[in-house]
């Protein structure tokens, strides 16, 4: 592919460049439209969250008449399940990370036997469906006090988010210098703090993604949720949203301001996590 | 500062025998080269010494005491790697200091400590920098500051500058040198360039296949090689070997060219090699005729190439000359700096 198109640059520079210069408005055009389609429902939900409640359908194409109505009653209704979310999928990436890094670190740095047997044990484990584990941690719960409970959430997420951050952290800490690790235990630093002084921050943007997608995958979790928890006490919010679109379907300008809300953190998160997913750290380590 | 002793060191990677039977005595200040070619085990003793690799059977001693049982941190060594193996989210100035700070030196003391590492080594500029924003001239003196703010009893180089253009090996190597000068900390450095290990050694060990070849001053090596591996793998342009036979004085090349012995006619066997250094043979009217192949003018001295029989030949020249390829001149071996190898490769002079 990048033989044969740089050859047409050599030997055909002119036309290429002409080609280029005016297919680039049809390129442009063409792309907008598929953007403006791929992004059209997240219009609709700012633009249904903004105006009076109704049917979704029946809403005007732009906000002309701005109300934050559905934004107060989204809050009141679930402000508390928005909460939930963020301190349930804050802290399965917690949890998650503290378990994956010290795990990834061992696997790919210690010479340990079987490494790669369990390497390959926990991809084979994220091929589970999520209901299966979800109906199995059901029982466990039940037996243990854990249904409806924030602790059992996190947990529950984190048999998704462990593997996977292990996995990721594991192909960046193979792929590091082992002599900076050997320069540390030369310099005095035993494995624990070569770890948390050398590893972890040399890892940080691999961190960083595993924790994002820790995150995503807990803050959009619906099975775990719906199968863990039985009464209103702890509710995420998507298991919110769902309740309540099924009670206040008449009223979609709440569901949508909900939608918009729930949102938010993940929109944050990439915008400032994304300079950091698959950038490198070692840069000026060795040669 | 401490001396360093090797003995009876044995390394084995499951059955393959990395290094077999190590003895090396390093005194107190010394400036030691190890030196072969890839693959003959310099690195792999260097990291038994550091304590990065386990020792299979024998003894490191370091000032007196065995250190095979010590953790690296506890061998009081500081080393420097090809790589450079900086940490590459601390600044200069951190990356020299990490080791104080593990060993919980106060403040004061450890930037007094680098304060001075960075000036020996002109990076007083440069403490705020991370290892990306450096050349890699600059990285490899953070390496080495890293090794002088420990102050330790040895320093550990393995192949250091191989990484940087020639200029700059050059260089550093002189500054190396006059480092170790300064600080007259007994120092172990591993090469595989013989000019590098020539230039800054003190003494130089030569390995080969996991075992020493042989130990001696950088001119010693030079004058008497014991093993003709050593002898072709010290001097540059290398030693010239003419395989032969010698017989009651006299020295036949397997062509049947007749070559001096002068002082060594006592000599005799088959399958030897007559050694010649490029240097120490003389152009003459009369003499061993060798067909010129290739002429290098080489400004100092004038290279030729060229045929004894059918045996290639290096002859380096002081004067300048004016020999063409296709010619045919004569040469005469300096009979003093003769090297006659036998067989397996031990000298017979
Ligand atoms: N971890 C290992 N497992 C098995 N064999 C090894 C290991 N490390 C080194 N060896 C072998 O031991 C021998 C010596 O290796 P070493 O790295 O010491 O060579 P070296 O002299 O430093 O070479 P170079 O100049 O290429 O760095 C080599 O044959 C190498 O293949
Ligand atoms: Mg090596």
């Amino acid at each position: 592919m990048s033989t044969s198109s740089s050859l047409q640059i050599s030997s055909n520079r002119k036309r290429r460049h002409r080609n280029n210069r005016h297919g680039g408005w049809r390129h442009t055009v063409f792309g907008v439209l598929i953007l403006g389609i791929l992004l059209f429902p997240v219009y609709w939900m700012v633009n249904v969250s903004l105006q009076q409640g109704g049917a979704a359908a029946m809403t005007p194409w732009l906000p002309i008449d701005i109300t934050l109505h559905g934004y107060a009653k989204a809050f009141q209704d679930q402000g508390g399940h928005l909460l939930t979310s963020l301190i349930v999928a804050s802290g399965s990436v917690v949890f998650s990370l503290l378990v994956a890094a010290p795990a990834a670190y061992a696997l790919a740095v210690f010479r340990v036997r079987w490494a790669n047997a369990v390497l390959l044990a926990i991809l084979v484990s994220q091929m589970i469906p999520g209901i299966v584990v979800a109906n199995a941690l059901y029982g466990a719960y039940t037996k243990i006090g854990l249904l409806n409970s924030i602790l059992g959430l996190i947990l529950a997420d984190s048999s998704a988010g462990i593997p996977f951050s292990i996995l990721i952290l594991n192909a960046f800490m193979r792929s590091m210098p082992l002599s900076v690790l050997e320069a540390a235990r030369i310099d005095g630093a035993g494995p624990l703090r070569t770890l948390v002084s050398v590893v972890l921050p040399m890892s940080r943007n691999s961190i960083v993604t595993a924790g994002l997608f820790t995150f995503l995958f807990s803050w959009s979790d619906f099975l775990f949720a719906l199968t863990l928890t039985t009464t209103d006490d702890v509710r995420p919010v998507t298991l919110g949203l769902y309740v309540y679109i099924s009670g206040f379907i008449s009223d979609w300008s709440s569901v949508m301001a909900t939608s918009v809300l729930a949102s938010i953190p993940t929109i944050v998160l990439l915008v400032f996590a994304q300079r950091y997913i698959a950038a490198g750290t070692t840069a000026g380590a060795v040669k | 500062m401490a001396n360093v002793a090797i003995r009876s060191v044995n390394k084995y990677y499951g059955a393959f025998h990395a290094l077999k039977e190590i003895n090396i005595d390093i005194a107190d200040g010394d400036f030691v080269v190890l030196v072969g070619p890839s693959g003959c085990g310099k690195s792999t003793l260097l990291r038994m010494i550091a304590g990065l690799e386990d020792i299979s059977s024998g003894e490191v001693e370091i000032g007196g005491q065995v250190i095979n049982d010590l953790l690296p941190q506890e061998r009081d060594i500081a080393m420097v790697f090809q790589n450079y193996a900086l940490y590459p989210h601390m600044t200069v100035a951190e990356n020299m200091s990490f080791a104080l700070r593990l060993a919980r030196v106060p403040k004061p003391e450890r930037d007094a400590k680098v304060t001075r590492a960075a000036a020996i080594l002109g990076l007083e500029n440069l403490l705020d920098r991370r290892p990306a924003q450096l050349s890699g001239g600059q990285r490899q003196r953070v390496a080495m500051g890293r090794a002088i703010v420990r102050d330790p009893q040895v320093f550990l180089f393995d192949e250091p500058l191989s990484n940087l253009d020639a200029k700059l090996r050059v260089q550093m190597r002189a500054e190396i040198k006059e480092l170790h000068e300064r600080l007259g900390t007994t120092t172990i450095y591993v090469t595989h360039d013989q000019i590098e290990a020539m230039t800054m050694a003190d003494r130089i060990v030569v390995m080969q296949n996991g075992e020493v070849a042989q130990v001696g001053a950088p001119l010693d090596l030079y004058d008497l090689p014991r093993k003709k591996f050593v002898a072709g793998f010290i001097g540059s342009p290398a030693m010239n070997f003419l395989s032969g036979h010698a017989k009651a004085g006299h020295f036949l090349t397997s062509d049947g060219i007749e070559l001096p012995l002068g002082p060594n006619a006592a000599v005799e066997g088959d399958d030897l090699s007559y050694g010649i250094r490029p240097e120490h043979l003389r152009l003459g009217d009369s003499g061993v005729p060798m067909h010129v192949t290739v002429v290098e003018p080489t400004g100092a001295e004038t290279q030729v190439l060229g045929r004894i029989g059918e045996q290639p030949v290096v002859c380096a020249f002081r004067e300048r000359l004016d020999i063409r390829p296709g010619a045919v001149i004569h040469v005469l071996p300096d009979e003093d700096k003769l090297h006659i190898f036998g067989k397996d490769g031990h000298r017979l002079n």
